[in-house]
């Protein structure tokens, strides 16, 4: 099976940085995995992110989504920067169906089933008719989140989608990204200071030096745990043994 | 070697600087065009939302001081047209309105305005869009925050200012009107008032009309959209961005208007 993304001996140094922030990065992610970019501050998860959904262009290596640059597939990209940054002189709903309005202009009523369609997906029954400035936080998480998913993607690529939430939610919104990767058959790309305690996930640790291009994904210099994606259970059994006590 | 750079130095990266400016804003609009040219089936549906609400808050949003400047502006033209023109009759009374108001103050104190409001807004409202990295959010979506942002704005501060001047011109005249009822010795009937400004219009006059709308439009836009999109990322940008954009803008439109009325008079 061909990998959803490829990360292959990328490395990344942004301009007028003497060293690489990381290189040597391998990844592969296939349909139903998540993979998480964990570092320190500055130590190159978001940009790993930038490199996925083509913002950036690897300063060596190659990164591929369905076998193509990621500049020529973004309809099979769904993206949810650190701030959400939902367009601020637009409503909620606004945002939400923006990617489809966009790039695919269906009639009226395929727009209306596609945003309630994905808001399902989050749990979110009504959205207000206001500018996210004026919604809570976690609203505009979830809107982000579901417009991500609007053009049905094959990578969804979240930068640290737990942020806003306490401990509990956090660990339910992992789970929940999870679910989603396996049942809708996506590859799911986040970045997070703490990792998630989710035994399904890849974590993929950021910090700076060289790992052998050989390990399946890696990056430099730091832990990397490897934790096979498919037989695993879903999720930590900490997390299981809180839910259902 | 002076640390101090000397004058000529100084003065050939001011040149270089201001050269590349140029540059850019041209790039910028000549891009812009193409894909205006392309016609209205390509811009989808979304973009033409944001298009009607620029036009809104460019154009219509904008009439009511636009008015109230020009009732000001007509009035205070008409007594002096009115004072100047006494002696030499109602044929220069005629001139002296249309070369001030239609050809000259209009276009001008329109710009003005919408530089102030619509300009300085673009500007400030990119630029918050890149610090708070909405701009890559739209980017990485699929939309091309060239065609969603910059295309709609520009057509929409044009045709926003090509309405704006004509109804600047129409009120102003009115206005004129009204002073010279007020003030002139005799009445004029609006309709004989109709025939004095017209007759020394020309197809010259639209001709400039055009020119000192449609140019400065596209100036503007492109002046605020170029300073809102290269600001930089922390929240101070902003601001600086917007102030930019108005002075950049005032410049470009200055030296526009003076060349069009520069030429216009050669030819």
């Amino acid at each position: 099976m061909s990998a959803i993304l490829a990360f292959s001996g990328v490395s990344w140094q942004p301009p007028g940085r003497a060293e690489p922030v990381f290189q040597g990065l391998d990844l592969e992610l296939q349909a139903g995995e998540l993979a998480v970019m964990t570092s320190g501050l500055g130590g190159g998860k978001s940009s790993a992110l930038r490199l996925a959904i083509g913002l950036e262009s690897p300063t060596t290596g190659s990164v591929l989504v369905c076998g193509r640059p990621p500049g020529e597939v973004r309809d099979r990209i769904g993206f949810v920067g650190g701030e959400g940054a939902l367009l601020s002189n637009l409503s909620l709903r606004d945002n939400l169906v923006l990617p489809l309005r966009w790039l695919r202009d269906p009639p009226e009523a395929e727009v209306e089933r596609k945003a309630r369609e994905v808001l399902d997906l989050f749990g979110v029954e009504e959205l207000p008719a206001v500018a996210p400035a004026y919604a809570p936080t976690n609203l505009r998480r979830l809107v982000a989140l579901a417009r991500a998913m609007i053009l049905d993607p094959a990578l969804l690529v979240l930068d640290d989608p737990a942020a806003d939430f306490d401990e509990s939610s956090a660990e339910e919104v992992w789970v929940h990204l999870l679910e989603i990767a396996r049942t809708r058959g996506l590859a799911v790309l986040t970045a997070a200071t703490e990792p998630p305690r989710l035994a399904a996930a890849r974590i993929v640790a950021l910090s700076g030096s060289v790992v052998p291009a050989t390990r399946r994904f890696s990056a430099a210099r730091g832990r990397t745990a490897l934790v096979p994606a498919i037989r695993a259970p879903i999720v930590h059994p900490d997390i299981i043994a809180r839910r259902h006590p | 070697m002076s640390a101090v750079e000397s004058p000529v130095s100084a003065l050939g990266r001011a040149t270089i600087a201001a050269a590349s400016y140029v540059l850019s804003i041209a790039t910028l609009i000549g891009y812009a065009l193409r894909h205006l040219t392309k016609g209205r089936k390509l811009v989808p549906k979304v973009g033409r939302e944001v298009l009607k609400r620029q036009i809104l808050f460019t154009g219509v949003e904008a009439l009511p001081f636009v008015g109230l400047i020009a009732v000001l502006t007509g009035a205070v033209v008409g007594v002096q047209a009115i004072l100047l023109s006494g002696a030499a009759g109602r044929d220069l009374l005629g001139t002296l309105l249309v070369t001030v108001l239609v050809r000259e103050l209009g276009p001008l104190l329109v710009a003005f305005i919408v530089i102030g409001r619509s300009g300085a807004a673009i500007a400030a409202e990119l630029a918050s869009m890149r610090v708070h990295r909405e701009l890559d959010s739209l980017e990485a979506m699929g939309v091309d925050p060239f065609d969603y942002l910059v295309i709609p704005r520009m057509a929409g501060v044009i045709v926003a200012i090509i309405g704006l001047t004509m109804a600047f011109i129409a009120t102003s005249l009115l206005s004129g009107w009204i002073i010279l009822q007020l003030v002139g010795n005799t009445p004029t009937p609006l309709v004989d008032y109709a025939t004095l400004i017209a007759a020394p219009l020309t197809f010259g006059d639209l001709a400039i009309l055009l020119a000192k709308t449609v140019v400065p439009g596209l100036l503007i836009a492109a002046i605020a959209c170029h300073e809102g999109l290269t600001a930089g990322l922390s929240s101070t940008d902003v601001p600086r961005a917007a102030t930019r954009g108005v002075v950049r803008s005032l410049s470009a439109v200055f030296l526009w208007s003076a060349g069009v009325t520069a030429l216009a008079y050669l030819a």
